[in-house]
């Protein structure tokens, strides 16, 4: 069975070092430091290996988590979100937001990791043919008028700089490189 | 009796002229006088404050529970105390106390009559305060997660029986520091809200390597972050001059210029310069820290350095910190004898500077 994909977005570089390393033990763990970035991995997410989890603190520069639950469900984006910050009133956040779940900093890595499984099962388990989110509407309209033409990857192949953006997969070991750590 | 004591009409004139907003009510609850200092506080005339027309002077916000108290406690002819935002003649709300109480003539209830003081600067005090707690709170749970989150996967790794996480004891040290620097900053904040005088070392040193020190430091934290993608911030250092003599805590001012050029890169975007500048004109020294960041709102430059206030356009808890670093540089530098200056234009950049006069020891001339 493939391990679950789990994004984690968060600004402070030990948080997310720490939170890396303690999930690549159960999990492939992907990491974004503001909502702009995680938007970008998720856009860019193969539907073979779609992300199964989102760790999402609140108060980030660029895009901040609130914006980043904003954009991302508007694009009809399905992932579950677990909130974990050190803000206040994380349970109204999230009821508000459509968050699956929360945790207040500081928690513990069982915590998380049981939240992470909870929200997880109470979805079609990933990667097994059946179908992760399809991006909904936008792609199609790209084409213009060609109606009939098959669905390209074309949102796949897209050249975007992924040098710009701070997004390592833990198990290439480049994260604490980039983190500088 | 107050009218044994006082004439009528000294009475009035005491009245008219304290420097509380009085008012008094008949039996009815509408009120039928305001004296002077209340008319000149909201800019109105009697006329346009009597009866139940004074409300209209009262924050929307405020004016439903406000009515609400005074006719309920009107009704049960009792006393009450409550706060409220009332328009000021220059149009800004203003906190207010107001103490109402029911008044008997011969045990005949004959109205109420009132006094309100301003607390708008209380106000202020109590916001800033709770919003310091909570930015502090926020503050230090950050680096406690990573310590817990680092224990955590080693504590599973002995467990294990398997190799540590590389380094991981130096970036558990390093997030214990950056949390007692946190604590330090606690109890500095108590110190700079009692307005205590910083205790400063007078020892001969010179500005430029601690100038430079500071610098230097901030551009490895810069190099060992990850850039995002406008790129990092550059810090440049331009130093006019030979020596700069100096009496003063080479540790203090260390952690001066620290906090002040981490706060230009922290309130500049990605890419931003800081530029550092040190020159002196031989009596005194002049280190100036530019940065082209969010800035500071015009009416809000004179309060900048009061101990956590913070600009209203950096309350967003994604600018770390707890709005005291200027405070504390402004008590260092004038324990050294010295000012701190600050220009700024809002979404263009600030330039705080520091005066440190340079006085030579005693005895040797």
């Amino acid at each position: 069975m493939t391990r679950q994909r789990i994004l984690l977005v968060d600004d402070d570089a030990a948080v997310l070092d720490s939170l890396a390393i303690g999930l690549e033990d159960r999990y492939h763990v992907l990491v974004a430091r503001n909502g702009a970035e995680a938007l970008e991995v998720l856009r860019q997410q193969s539907p073979d290996e779609p992300v199964d989890a989102v760790v999402l603190d609140l108060y980030m520069p660029v895009l901040d988590g609130e914006g980043f639950l904003r954009e991302y469900f508007a694009r009809g984006g399905a992932v579950p979100v677990i909130l974990a910050s050190a803000a206040l009133d994380l349970g109204a956040t999230a009821d508000r937001t459509g968050a699956a779940d929360w945790l207040q900093k500081p928690f513990s890595l069982r915590a998380l990791e049981a939240k992470i499984d909870r929200v997880t099962a109470a979805r079609p388990p990933a990667g097994t043919g059946g179908t992760p989110p399809a991006a909904p509407s936008g792609g199609t309209s790209e084409g213009g008028g060609g109606g009939g033409a098959p669905r390209s990857r074309r949102r796949d192949s897209r050249p975007y700089e992924i040098s710009t953006l701070v997004v390592a997969e833990i198990a290439s070991g480049q994260l604490p490189v980039l983190l500088g750590l | 009796m107050a009218e044994a004591l006082l004439s009528p009409a000294a009475y009035r004139l005491l009245v008219e002229h304290s420097p509380v907003l009085i008012w008094r009510a008949g039996p009815d609850g509408r009120c039928d006088y305001f004296n002077d200092t209340w008319l000149r506080f909201t800019g109105r005339t009697l006329d346009q404050e009597l009866g139940e027309r004074w409300a209209v002077g009262v924050h929307p916000e405020d004016v439903d529970r406000c009515l609400r108290i005074y006719r309920d406690h009107f009704g049960r002819r009792e006393p009450f105390e409550m706060e409220y935002r009332l328009r000021r003649h220059d149009g800004v709300y203003r906190w207010i106390f107001d103490r109402g109480v029911p008044v008997f003539d011969a045990g005949v209830f004959v109205g109420f009559v009132g006094s309100c003081i301003d607390i708008h600067v209380r106000r202020e005090a109590e916001a800033l305060r709770s919003s310091f707690l909570s930015l502090i709170a926020h503050e230090l749970r950050t680096p406690l997660q990573a310590i817990h989150t680092y224990l955590e996967v080693v504590q599973r790794r002995i467990e294990r029986n398997e190799a540590l996480p590389t380094d991981v004891w130096e970036k558990v040290s390093r997030q214990i520091q950056r949390f007692s620097s946190l604590v330090d900053d606690l109890s500095e904040a108590g110190r700079v809200e009692r307005r205590e005088a910083v205790p400063v070392e007078r020892v001969a040193m010179d500005l430029r390597p601690v100038v430079e020190a500071a610098v230097r430091r901030q551009r490895d934290e810069l190099a060992a972050l990850p850039a995002a993608a406008a790129g990092r911030h550059t810090v440049t250092l331009e130093v006019t001059g030979e020596r700069f003599p100096l009496l003063g805590d080479a540790e203090r001012l260390d952690r001066v210029l620290e906090d002040l050029i981490g706060n230009a890169v922290k309130f500049s975007p990605a890419g931003g310069q800081v530029a550092v500048r040190l020159a002196t004109d031989g009596t005194r020294h002049r280190v100036s820290i530019r940065d082209d960041g969010i800035g500071i709102p015009q009416a809000e430059i004179d309060r900048v350095a009061e101990p956590f206030f913070r600009g209203s356009n950096a309350l967003n808890p994604r600018f770390p910190g707890v709005g005291l670093g200027l405070a504390l540089a402004r008590d260092i530098v004038s324990a050294h004898g010295g000012t701190v200056e600050v220009e700024s234009i809002r979404d263009r950049g600030t330039t705080i500077t520091l005066n440190l006069p340079e006085l030579l020891p005693e005895g040797v001339s």
